[in-house]
């Protein structure tokens, strides 16, 4: 059964509009304006377990509404959704248990404290026992190497750092599917290696699902075996990440995976 | 399972609570705050009071009224509208949601940790600060601290579901800060400041059905002069509001995720 599973899943929501200077505001008070805007268009895309997805699209392309969707977090307004056979809208809370997250540019570490002490938060957030949680931040700790500055407030940590403990909060409840939203960002190459690593790791070991956002042309690259690529709410593109160069068009040319990336990027906007 | 489920959020209250005396130098800035806000208007309350009463305040109890309001401030003061009025606003509401919790009772639950904190350590300021400058609260006995407590829980649950209510009014509209100021002042005259006894009839009237007044006054006048008869006046009104209001938040939270619109990243 696949772990996610979508048929022209759609997304549409009411933007305000409003005119420059003080005379459209006033306007806009009195009577708001409104555009409808598309953010994801008839999205059909099926994931079987054990697989790690890129998925990739321009800035505004849809993608963080589509893992909204895909976390229960969004309600679709079309089409039809499935996740580790359930409906996230529905049973939010039921999938999250067997979901983790990682949102780049948000922590789910409290800053103050040592990153030890969110772990025991998160630990009693999904539910483990006191002898689970000491088993699975040991061996958590183990493998990303955290044992230096677990105990050092989070906000004393460096980005490098941080990241290694916040791909390990999600892996605590040891969910069967990761979603991991531009989790190298801002990492040195160094630590970005490190992180995919242990990526790989996790994904070889336990069969943990991953569906990867990024920007990172790397990431792609050393992660993932197959490609999704959205572009204005809509696919464009769904095939192994070996094949990407001759669906851009780009084969043969030694085009980078930047390059690559970029021209289907660009075919996607002349369209 | 039950049990494990209502354990996260003791977790999550002990957790907050770690956090809360993390840093000690900003608890003796609030400490020092209070102090001096105590301070001042027992010199004010002190020049009006010649000698005698005032609506039926001895210048003891208006001392003590005063310390129990400002410690009820200070204690509640968690900074909720503002962390979740940021969440609905910045859309990272979105990320919280993704847990196996209820958004509504995980605030709760962390805000809990503070306010207890917050309590103990600024009931036993008030209390030493009511000691020093006036003496013992006359009438006042253990029979007191029963029904004393649960006033001042009845008033912690009406304050964060209102203000859980208006922060999540920004679901719906755009800048809600007004509100907030508004219920702030309302609060702020209709009780903290002043005892109810003290506004001219027709204002004391409304004050005493409309739900402001049951944050800070009930529980302090409940402090001061404690009788049976008060009890089952203020009690039942104080258990109606705080239903209200968690009704009336619970409401707006359902309403607000299901039109949640938390978009790009």
């Amino acid at each position: 059964m696949p772990v996610i599973e979508t048929r022209g899943l759609t997304k549409t929501y009411r933007a305000k509009v409003k005119g420059e200077g003080l005379g459209a505001s006033v306007r806009a008070l009195v009577r708001p304006q409104w555009k409808r805007v598309e953010a994801v268009r008839g999205v059909s895309l099926s994931v079987e377990p054990g697989e790690i997805v890129a998925f990739i699209g321009p800035n505004g392309a849809g993608k963080s509404t589509f893992i909204k969707m895909l976390c229960g977090i969004l309600n679709p307004s079309g089409g039809e959704l499935s996740v580790l056979g359930m409906d996230p809208t529905r049973d939010r809370r039921k999938l999250s248990m067997r979901v983790g997250a990682v949102f780049g540019q948000k922590s789910q570490l409290w800053l103050h404290l040592p990153a030890l002490d969110s772990f025991t938060l998160l630990a009693a957030i999904y539910e483990l026992s006191d002898a689970q949680r000491k088993r699975k931040v040991g061996e958590l700790s183990e493998i990303f190497g955290l044992g230096e500055f677990i105990q050092t407030p989070v906000r004393k940590l460096s980005l490098g750092q941080r990241v290694r403990c916040e791909v390990a909060a999600s892996l605590l409840h040891d969910p069967e599917l990761l979603f991991l939203d531009e989790p190298t960002i801002g990492l040195d190459v160094v630590v970005k290696q490190a992180i995919r690593g242990l990526i790989i790791q996790r994904n070889r070991e336990r069969g943990t699902t991953v569906f990867l956002t990024s920007h990172d042309p790397s990431d792609i690259e050393n992660l993932c075996r197959r490609a999704v690529v959205i572009d204005h709410g809509g696919l464009v593109m769904d095939c192994p990440v070996e094949r990407l160069q001759a669906a851009a068009g780009v084969s043969g040319s030694g085009a980078s995976m930047e390059d690559t990336i970029a021209a289907i990027f660009r075919k996607g906007a002349a369209t | 399972m039950v049990i494990r489920r209502l354990r996260k959020y003791a977790v999550i209250a002990r957790v907050s609570l770690t956090n809360a005396i993390t840093y000690r130098s900003s608890l003796f800035m609030r400490f020092a705050f209070y102090a001096m806000f105590v301070y001042i208007f027992m010199g004010l309350w002190g020049a009006i009071y010649r000698e005698g009463s005032v609506n039926g305040y001895t210048y003891a109890q208006m001392v003590w009224y005063l310390a129990m309001t400002e410690g009820i401030a200070f204690a509640l003061g968690t900074g909720i509208f503002g962390e979740m009025n940021d969440a609905v606003k910045t859309g990272s509401i979105a990320y919280q949601l993704c847990r196996p919790t209820r958004y509504v009772f995980y605030q709760l639950a962390s805000a809990l940790g503070q306010v207890l904190l917050n309590t103990l350590l600024f009931g036993a300021l008030a209390a030493a600060l009511g000691l020093l400058f006036v003496g013992p609260l006359p009438g006042f006995g253990p029979r007191v601290i029963p029904p004393l407590i649960l006033s001042i829980a009845l008033s912690f649950i009406q304050n964060y579901f209102t203000l859980t209510l208006l922060a999540l009014s920004s679901f719906v509209i755009e800048d809600n800060t007004a509100l907030f100021l508004i219920y702030q002042k309302l609060c702020f005259m209709l009780g903290m400041f002043l005892p109810v006894e003290f506004l001219p009839e027709a204002i004391q009237r409304v004050a005493r059905n409309l739900p402001f007044s049951y944050v800070y006054w009930a529980p302090a006048k409940i402090f001061v002069s404690y009788t049976p008869e008060l009890f089952r006046q203020v009690i039942p009104r104080q258990a109606m509001w705080a239903a209200s209001a968690v009704a009336l938040a619970m409401l707006a939270y359902n309403a607000g995720v299901k039109r949640l619109q938390a978009n790009g990243g």
